[in-house]
């Protein structure tokens, strides 16, 4: 495909997963929906920590930020596996349109990337909203004036094309299976992230196994740099785990093209391209 | 059906909804809390298994059989409508309760969680009403989803978090403001999931919950009558604006 024909596939496919995401209401019932699951899901890790320092001997106010923060960049986890665990079953059994993507001009793999730009751009506003919720209502201790912006924007561009690299696999697994709870797959796998990358407590609080796989999650060097970034730390400490989340990223973005060409490979031997369960 | 057609939901509904609860688990214990915590957050993942089938297998079923066109043969059918939603939540529970049970033990077996049981009658009461009460809430909404679009899909989704925070599935409500705890009372599962946690965690015996059988008693009274006037009432409107076959939408 030419880079023109590649270029207008993603767009089309980031304008379509636009409309299949927020033409369902009008735009402020959609705006209050977007800010509504974000901050309910901030609330519960802020009474999560309120309620532990209560009952709990550990009583740090610096965990508290480190809750904060992990919990609301981790949206963009959340909402882009949510999505692409769901892409899937949703064109092939509820539009049943998966067989026309696949016969159009542009390739599925364009099309999902696209459909993944485009929920990140959604929960990127919502984590926006998250964080001004956090600092202007809930008084979290955020300085604006210390964030390393660059640091920050390099990690959210590399932590972006890791956590699509991951919403592929899932597409790529959804290519073979039947729907399971209604599009709560993607939800699950995003636990994996939230349990092992050091999301909501430090990783060295896990036993020594769970370590082992904390360090091979991009994830983890992510969130490592996103929260240095948050906290107003120096580029040279910022810049180790930046440069190892990039070579992780690398190595399972192409895993995830591979992946991809098998499930799809398989899919189309096995004649799934447009089943649907009806369950 | 779908359950033994594809068993890989063991992983899906089972294994892996548990590692969002274990890095809650981790956070209290990073914070030195008592144990009995770990407790709360176990069970309160086994209700969420419940709440999560109310929300997508019992109120969006409708609407899922209307998107995918199945509902016009449900409703020429012989059957009353309740009778069809009721075997839906029949086999929504049995389900559910596997898949509960698989969290419980994930719970027993991962993180030692210790459960007194304080007297099993009251344990069983306390289960049937609230399933009672939670599934006659999921009637209600699936006759109102029934004639949203794609909105009834949204809607499921808004009803997770803000109701996993209200209704206290990770700590006790307890610890919310009162205003917060005055709205997450009008929700069965707060008063289903404290009476099930201070009988499983704290051995509370059936008088210590004899005001959440109650409250639970009347939540599943009152639901019930909404769900049969709600039904009839959606399907009515249904077939006068002709919203029972629109799909899309």
């Amino acid at each position: 495909m030419a880079v023109k024909d590649v270029a207008r596939s993603f767009r089309h496919s980031v304008w379509l997963g636009w409309k299949v995401d927020a033409n369902w209401t009008d735009p402020l019932l959609f705006a209050i929906y977007s800010v509504i699951r974000p901050i309910a899901g901030m609330l519960i890790v802020i009474f999560l920590f309120l309620v532990g320092s209560q009952v709990g001997e550990n009583t740090d106010p610096n965990y508290l930020s480190y809750v904060f923060v992990g919990n609301t960049f981790f949206i963009l986890v959340a909402q882009i596996m949510l999505s692409m665990g769901w892409v899937i079953h949703e064109d092939r059994e509820h539009y049943e349109v998966l067989k026309c993507i696949y016969i159009s001009p542009a390739s599925l793999y364009v099309y999902l990337l696209g459909r993944a730009f485009s929920t990140a751009l959604m929960a990127l506003i919502s984590v926006a909203i998250s964080l001004l919720f956090g600092v202007a209502v809930l008084q979290m201790p955020i300085d604006i004036f210390l964030i390393n912006y660059a640091a920050l924007g390099l990690s959210l561009i590399i932590g972006l094309v890791a956590i699509s690299s991951f919403g592929l696999i899932l597409a790529s697994v959804a290519l073979l299976t039947a729907r399971h709870g209604a599009g709560m797959v993607g939800e699950a796998v995003a636990g994996i992230f939230y349990l092992f990358c050091g999301v909501l407590f430090p990783v060295s609080a896990l036993p020594p196994w769970a370590q082992v796989v904390s360090k091979v999650l991009p994830l983890t060097y992510w969130m490592k740099a996103v929260r240095a970034s948050m906290f107003g730390v120096g580029p040279a400490e910022i810049l180790n785990d930046i440069a190892v989340l990039a070579a992780y990223t690398g190595v399972f973005y192409i895993v995830s093209l591979g992946v991809l060409r098998l499930a799809d490979y398989l899919a189309r031997d096995k004649g799934l391209i447009d089943i649907t369960t009806e369950y | 059906m779908g359950g033994a057609r594809e068993p890989s939901w063991v992983i899906w509904d089972t294994v892996l909804p548990m590692l969002t609860l274990s890095a809650y688990i981790y956070v209290y214990r990073v914070m030195n809390a008592p144990p009995e915590f770990t407790g709360f957050v176990v069970v309160g993942g086994a209700m969420i298994a419940f709440w999560l089938n109310v929300l997508w297998n019992m109120a969006a079923q409708l609407y899922w059989e209307k998107e995918t066109g199945n509902l016009e043969p449900f409703l020429i059918a012989p059957i009353s409508r309740m009778a069809m939603l009721l075997g839906m939540a029949i086999g929504g529970i049995f389900n559910t309760t596997l898949r509960a049970l698989g969290i419980l033990l994930v719970g027993v077996l991962a993180f030692h969680v210790e459960f007194l049981m304080g007297d099993p009658f009251a344990a069983v009461v306390v289960f049937a009403l609230t399933m009672a009460a939670l599934y006659s809430l999921g009637m209600v909404f699936a006759s109102v989803f029934l004639m949203y679009g794609r909105e009834a899909w949204h809607t499921s989704h808004l009803l997770q978090e803000p109701i996993y925070f209200l209704s206290g599935f990770y700590f006790p409500v307890k610890f919310l403001p009162f205003w917060l705890q005055v709205a997450a009372s009008l929700i069965p599962v707060t008063f289903g999931l404290d009476a099930v946690r201070k009988i499983l965690i704290q051995g509370a015996g059936f008088a210590d919950v004899s005001l959440h059988i109650a409250v639970l008693s009347i939540f599943t009274v009152v639901l019930l009558l909404a769900a049969k006037w709600t039904l009839r009432f959606m399907e009515d409107m249904g077939r006068r604006e002709g919203r029972l076959t629109l799909r899309w939408q």
